[in-house]
Formats: structure tokens, sequence, C-alpha cells
């Protein structure tokens, strides 16, 4: 059977989910409290450059959906 | 009904949906599920998600376990997601508390390939596979093949590639290659060029944890601690200590 994913369908319902409150950033609640927000930890250039140096935080979508509705950081305003 | 029998009825109504029976994860709104793939898998968002979206792409039987390797209606689900987008994205799958799983209803997590469209600038992050013009120094033994040749309908070649990493895989962790029924922690990690399976030998080090794509140099931290604790012990070291060092090998 064929199957089909809109990207920007799935998209809003994401979006809705989280305005809804269903959809957490944060791995529960105490943590939420404490941070609100998961954060990756992506090496600014190679896997090499990641293991033999501090690692840059590049901040990957990891904005709270349900308070601006943008993926940009709280923390450095990359915009994801 | 007796009164205990009253008790339990209410206790049970009141229990917060989940994915089906036997199933630890929860259900949290009816819209959280997209679809559903091959009749096998549930195809629904993560509720605790890291990227927007994440995806879950969880067992329709929900006594499935994430102790056990993917199978073939594992590989020909996640393959049809990675051929229903037209944006890259990348599947993970790990295998036992050892290699980072927190939920035991068996479930594949898919997010979106890191940067693929800027492959030719150094200074975007890219999986390794991916960087083919360097050759890093993995502090972990892995074993890695392209899917180059695979067809977009063809899951069946991808598990056979898997099956036969899987057997490296045991191997390598002191088990017999075809010992299915003990618990071989390793992680999963896929896209449509290529997959890779990760040996793990725990699944945290000194209270640092990583699941596949943490392996793959995207840790995910419940906390800002976490990030200063990943300074602190080094990226390298921990990964080291995760899966099984590729000093000796």
């Amino acid at each position: 059977m064929a199957f089909k994913l809109d990207e920007k369908v799935v998209l809003g319902a994401f979006d809705r989910l989280a305005v809804l409150g269903v959809i957490h950033y944060g791995p529960s609640e105490v943590v939420r409290l404490a941070d609100k927000e998961f954060t990756v930890l992506q090496c600014k250039a190679t896997f090499e450059h990641f293991l033999t140096h501090i690692p840059v935080r590049i901040p990957h979508m990891s904005g709270l959906v349900s308070e601006a509705n943008d993926s940009r950081c709280r923390i450095c305003s990359h915009s994801g | 009904m007796t009164v205990d029998a009253a008790f339990v009825a209410t206790q049970a109504d009141s229990e917060p949906e989940k994915f089906g029976p036997g199933s630890d994860i929860l259900k949290d709104h009816p819209d959280q599920v997209i679809d559903s793939i091959n009749g096998t898998h549930i195809l629904a968002f993560n509720a605790y998600p890291v990227f927007r979206p994440q995806y879950l792409l969880l067992t329709l039987d929900s006594y499935r376990s994430q102790n056990e390797p993917m199978d073939l209606q594992d590989f020909e689900a996640s393959w049809k997601f990675l051929d229903s987008t037209s944006n890259p994205h990348f599947v993970m799958y790990n295998c036992t508390k050892d290699a980072g799983c927190s939920r035991y209803h068996k479930h594949m997590q898919i997010l979106r390939k890191p940067e693929l469209a800027d492959i030719n600038d150094p200074d975007i992050f890219r999986f390794f596979p991916d960087a083919k013009e360097t050759v890093p120094h993995v502090p972990y033994v892995y074993f890695l093949r392209q899917l180059d040749h695979v067809l977009p309908d063809d899951a069946e070649a991808v598990f056979n590639e898997y099956t036969q990493l899987l057997r490296q895989c045991r191997k390598l962790l002191g088990l017999h290659e075809n010992d299915s029924s003990s618990l071989c922690p390793h992680n999963i990690l896929f896209v449509k060029e290529w997959l890779i399976v990760i040996p793990r030998r725990r699944g945290s080090y000194e209270g640092i944890s990583a699941n596949a794509a943490g392996m793959m140099g995207m840790p995910i931290i419940p906390h800002m601690s976490y990030y200063q604790a990943w300074i602190d012990k080094g990226p390298a070291n921990i990964l080291e200590q995760l899966g099984v060092s590729s000093r000796n090998t």
C-alpha cells in the first residue's frame, strides 16, 4: 500500500499539539520546570571536530513552539 | 460488582492511555497518531521531542520489546517512511537499555537528517559516513554498509545487510553470531544511503548517556549541567566508554 507523508500538514498538526501542550520539549515535568527544553550538542563541523573539541551548541529546532511558534533557540537565537 | 472490583475498574479508567496493552508509551492525544504503515506499525509524534517534528514508529503489536533486534517488518515500515518524504530523514533504533532505550514498547525514532543540503559546507554538521572526504577517528567499533544499491521498495535488502552486521555485532560482544535469544545491545541508525550498527557496552557512563544519535555526535541532554559533564569528560572518552573501544581492534 502506498504511503506518502505530507510534511507540511504533519508539521501543522505537530504545532497544534504543541500549543495544546500535548507535545512537550523536555524529558519530564521536573526538567521542564528547570530548563524547559532539551539541548542538542551538535558539533560545528565534522564528527572528528566533535570528538576533539568542546562541542559548539547549535540548538536545532529546540524552541518552544507554544510560546512563539518559531523554532529559534531562546539562548542564542539561532534559527535552527 | 464488588467494592474491590469497582476500585480496580476506576483505577483502570483513570490510567493514562497507552499505545496498546503491554505498551509503556503514553498516548497523550488522539491526534498524536499520524498514520499506520503496512498494517504493522503506528506512525505517531514523539510527545517529548528534541526536533520539530520527531516521529515514533511503533509496532502495532504492543507486546513487542525494545530488547529485540529490528526485524524485516520494522525495516519495511521504516524504509517506506524514508521513501515517502521529500526531506531526507534518518531512522534510529536503540536495542536494549544498554543502547540507550528508555521505553520498552518496540519503536524506531525518525528525525530529519542533519544539514544534508549543505553537505559541501565544511562547517555544517553531518553524520560521519556522509563526510566522505575525511576518514574520522571514531573511538568505538562500528559496522557500516552503503545502501546505494538498494532500490526504494527493497527493504529486504536493507534487512539482509543489517542481519550480517548484527552477526558481527554479536561476535564482538562475545555472543554466538546466531544467538538470537541473548540480549545484544546495539544502536542502529540508517538513511537511504547507508546503515550503521554500533555495539554497546553500557547505556551510561558516569551518569552520561547516549542513544544512537548521541553516538553519532548528537547527544541529547536533559539539563545544561550535562553539557558541562560532556565537556569535562570529553566526548571521545564518553563514546569510547559507551561503545566498544576501537583502540584494541
